[in-house]
């Protein structure tokens, strides 16, 4: 875990800003100076103006993460100096979100199996994916839900086993979900589709002795979600539920801000989609052509291994399904058992865990400007089922290495290396284009021009091209910067990476050179610049494996 | 299994290495560069394919590629395309051309292809569009106000939404910044760059661009479109009216084109044989019911 907050923490450096970014930076940045005040005058703190003074930039988003950003950057960089580029005391938290989601991961499928192996290969796959190891190095939600998700559902699924303390940390795990981003919302449905999947059966002969045997996480969560929720976000502590003169409250506000969030616009497959409907396909191309192929196929083979577990979960199939379930069995036992009979339902529990998050795009409706990020917590389950597909075929090869070598456990570590490459190289790769990297299936990032996959989103390429700046421009000179935001564009010069003499202007004609982030739908802001210089003649092009990402043009 | 999952890891690791080993590289561009100067004709068009890979054929080749060429409204006036491709890929403005040469410079090949016919152009809308060869008009009811030729006025805008923007050029017909007749490059529905007349309607009005002299030919061919986040419509899929475009020589129409939203980049092409070889006074009306949001365009020549 910390080798990767490490290896995050040392090639953000040089990874530009997004958009999203530049507005947490200034969020976290006021929330940190309202701590900062409530360490020096806590009664003017708590004072609802104070609150809402400090607390009402990006109040659609909850304040977990920004508050760790913001103190992140309060203390280690701006009281205790010990990180002196600003922005990646800004990002760290976000680092050690991604490391501990790795380690959370590692300990879900140690602890499912008794298996180290599974929880490494798990892990490591997990955390090299080229989307995730992008959104790992940023101070946004993404990532951290990812870590959160796994961690709720960790601690239920320990919880299933009984014990009251798992199902207490189930319920402070939910809380700071919530607080994280509104991703948690689904956990509920996940929880409860689960109970009724595989205890449904004994949940209805219960009843109707009078019993009502609900996991007790459930409960805990009704609790103890709501209360960290509004505790841990001072915003809300005023009006949540309504105004004093009766109209809708704040957390109105944000559930109607997700509920009905605007499109905007993506590409897919050569279309430019920026209204319903979207196409159904979409989330599952994306993991086609994002996630690496030797992830999808352990993946698969990881689910294959576990049916004949996961028919004995779902005993309440008909039972003319029941040959059926044997027969997979038969044919499936040479590769792997399931781990020892037990009543936590954990394949329907994994399965879930990768389903529920993609489950808003089986709706048209559903925005998908996110590309990937939004059902990032899907990702921990699949890297589990690859996990598990390790194990089935490390098995077959320790089967097959018999008595031929004596260290057995350096085979097979050999064996995951190897297995691993693939997806450590195409990640090594991505960086810094991580939204711009497609995988071979794709055919690359060419592969993906050729299909029509979006090609960036957020403007933060921008940073690539710091080098042209500073050894192109002139003293002073302005950039027109697109879809690069000015927060954004300062923090690079904050770091002392771009020239602070730079200005950043909002049209081409005020600019010495204008920029344009390749996107289908932003093709208008080159035209833009045709008609301003009069010209179509660009004076650079940033490219990713030959791929045009930014576009320069100079004024004659 | 056993080695089935092994040997995909390793083809995906071979595919990722393959494809990083095709990409061109600045010397090929450049060796692509040398070979088109040194090639190219007078009236040839230079291009790239597949279409994203536009933005680095105007860096290496940009002093071959003018503005109309970029944001040319089609190909069937050129008659010959050198077109520097990579991947194997079409242009799909030169579907039906013919081969007749091809050099290549590592990944690239420079491809020469040939119009089988050509269109030959004897006046074009977009460059007589000032005076004294152009004159516009904002006509309501039975009051035509002529529009004011400006030159050199900053041009103004950008960024995402902000659509076309007003050239420094141009026939100003009101005090509204959108009311002009000017050579602007709309994006259109597929998201190309087409350079066109600006010609959004007025409300209850007409939008009338006149060439006093135009030399007509057989035909009078164009396109005409809406600026793309117009014509797209917004995101509960409402559009904007139709807008007509009607052309007329010497008062007579001889056509005229409807265009409904979503049709994108639409070719129009209209009979003018009968007063072809000689100079008429050709006329543009644009129209519509109701003009919110009709960021309207049109080019078009006499051939």
């Amino acid at each position: 875990m910390s080798a990767y907050v490490a290896l995050l923490f040392r090639t953000a450096r040089h990874l530009g800003f997004a958009r999203d970014e530049g507005f947490y930076f200034a969020a976290s940045t006021s929330y940190a100076r309202w701590f900062d005040l409530l360490l020096r005058n806590r009664h003017e703190a708590l004072t609802r103006t104070a609150i809402d003074q400090a607390w009402n930039i990006n109040h659609e988003h909850p304040s977990l993460m920004k508050s760790l950003f913001g103190l992140s950057w309060l203390f280690l960089h701006e009281k205790w100096h010990l990180i002196a580029q600003e922005s990646l005391s800004f990002r760290l938290p976000g680092m050690v979100m991604g490391g501990l989601g790795l380690w959370l991961v590692y300990l879900f499928g140690y602890r499912l199996t008794g298996r180290h192996r599974v929880g490494l290969m798990a892990a490591a796959l997990l955390g090299l994916m080229p989307r995730v190891f992008y959104h790992a190095h940023l101070d946004c939600f993404d990532v951290p839900v990812m870590t959160m998700w796994v961690a709720v559902l960790y601690c239920h699924w320990r919880s299933l086993d009984g014990g009251f303390g798992w199902s207490l940390a189930t319920g402070v795990m939910w809380g700071l979900c919530l607080e994280t981003k509104h991703n948690a919302w689904f956990v509920p449905i996940l929880v409860v589709v689960h109970w009724l999947v595989t205890r449904g059966g004994e949940f209805l002969s219960a009843s109707r002795r009078g019993n009502f045997p609900l996991p007790l996480s459930l409960p805990m969560m009704a609790l103890l979600g709501p209360v960290i929720f509004v505790g841990l976000w001072p915003w809300m502590w005023f009006d949540t539920l309504a105004t004093p003169d009766g109209h809708p409250g704040r957390f109105s506000e944000y559930a109607n801000f997700h509920l009905h969030h605007a499109y905007y616009n993506m590409e897919y497959l050569g279309f430019n989609w920026f209204r319903p409907p979207f196409p159904r396909s979409y989330a599952w191309g994306m993991i086609v052509f994002t996630v690496p192929a030797i992830t999808l196929l352990l993946g698969l083979l990881g689910v294959s291994t576990q049916l004949t577990a996961l028919a004995r979960e779902l005993s309440w199939l008909p039972s003319a399904l029941a040959p059926a379930r044997s027969a997979w069995g038969a044919r499936l036992k040479t590769f792997a058992d399931a781990w020892p009979e037990d009543r936590r339902g954990s394949v329907s529990f994994l399965l879930l865990g990768f389903a529920v998050p993609l489950g808003p795009w089986l709706s048209p409706k559903t925005p998908i400007f996110g590309g990937t990020k939004h059902w990032f917590p899907a990702y921990p389950f699949l890297a589990l089922f690859a996990g598990l597909g390790f194990w089935a075929l490390s098995r077959l090869f320790e089967a097959w290495l018999g008595e031929r070598v004596t260290r057995t456990w350096l085979a097979v570590l050999c064996l995951g290396a190897a297995l691993v490459l693939p997806a450590f190289s195409q990640t090594a790769h991505s960086h810094p284009f991580g939204l711009s990297n497609y995988t071979p299936l794709a055919g690359g990032a060419p592969g993906g021009a050729d299909l029509g996959l979006n090609r960036q989103f957020w403007g933060f390429t921008t940073a690539s091209l710091v080098p042209y700046f500073n050894a192109q421009a002139r003293p002073g000179a302005s950039v027109y910067i697109h879809d690069t935001t000015w927060d954004s564009w300062v923090m690079m010069q904050r770091d002392g990476y771009l020239r602070g003499d730079l200005r950043a202007v909002w049209q081409p004609a005020e600019a010495d050179f204008s920029i344009v982030h390749h996107e289908l739908h932003m093709n208008e802001v080159d035209y833009q610049n045709w008609v301003t210089w009069q010209s179509p003649r660009v004076a650079e092009v940033l490219t990713y494996d030959g791929v045009p990402i930014v576009s320069v043009y100079r004024r004659p | 299994m056993l080695l089935l999952i092994p040997l995909a890891a390793g083809a995906e690791l071979v595919a990722e290495w393959v494809t990083e080993a095709r990409v061109p590289r600045e010397a090929d561009w450049r060796a692509a560069q040398q070979y088109l100067r040194q090639t190219r004709r007078d009236g040839d068009l230079v291009a790239s394919a597949p279409l994203w890979t536009d933005p680095l054929a105007r860096r290496y080749f940009g002093d071959l590629i003018s503005l109309a060429d970029a944001a040319r409204p089609d190909a069937t006036r050129y008659r010959r395309a050198l077109v520097a491709t990579i991947r194997g890929r079409e242009h799909p403005d030169f579907q039906g051309w013919r081969e007749t040469a091809q050099q290549r410079f590592g990944p690239i090949t420079v491809r020469t292809l040939e119009n089988p016919a050509p269109a030959q152009v004897r006046y074009d809308l977009i460059a007589h569009l000032h005076p004294p060869d152009a004159r516009g008009f904002r006509v309501l009811g039975n009051d035509s106000l002529e529009c004011q030729w400006r030159t050199g006025i900053n041009v103004m805008g950008g960024g995402l939404g902000q659509g076309a923007l007003a050239p420094p050029n141009r026939f100003t017909c009101s005090n509204e910044g959108w009311n002009y007749l000017g050579v602007t490059v709309i994006e259109d529905m597929e998201h190309r760059g087409r350079q066109c007349i600006w010609s959004h309607p007025v409300q209850g009005g007409v939008m009338a661009t006149e060439w006093p002299e135009a030399q007509v030919a057989a035909r009078l061919h164009g396109h005409h479109g809406l600026a793309y986040e117009a014509e797209r419509g917004d995101d509960e899929g409402h559009i904007g009216a139709d807008v007509e475009l009607r052309a007329l020589v010497d008062g007579e129409e001889v056509g005229r084109s409807l265009h409904h939203d979503g049709e994108g980049w639409k070719v129009f092409d209209f009979d003018t044989l009968r007063f072809a070889n000689g100079t008429h006074r050709l006329r543009i009306e644009i129209r519509t019911e109701n003009a919110g949001m009709r960021h309207y365009c049109f080019e078009g020549d006499l051939r």
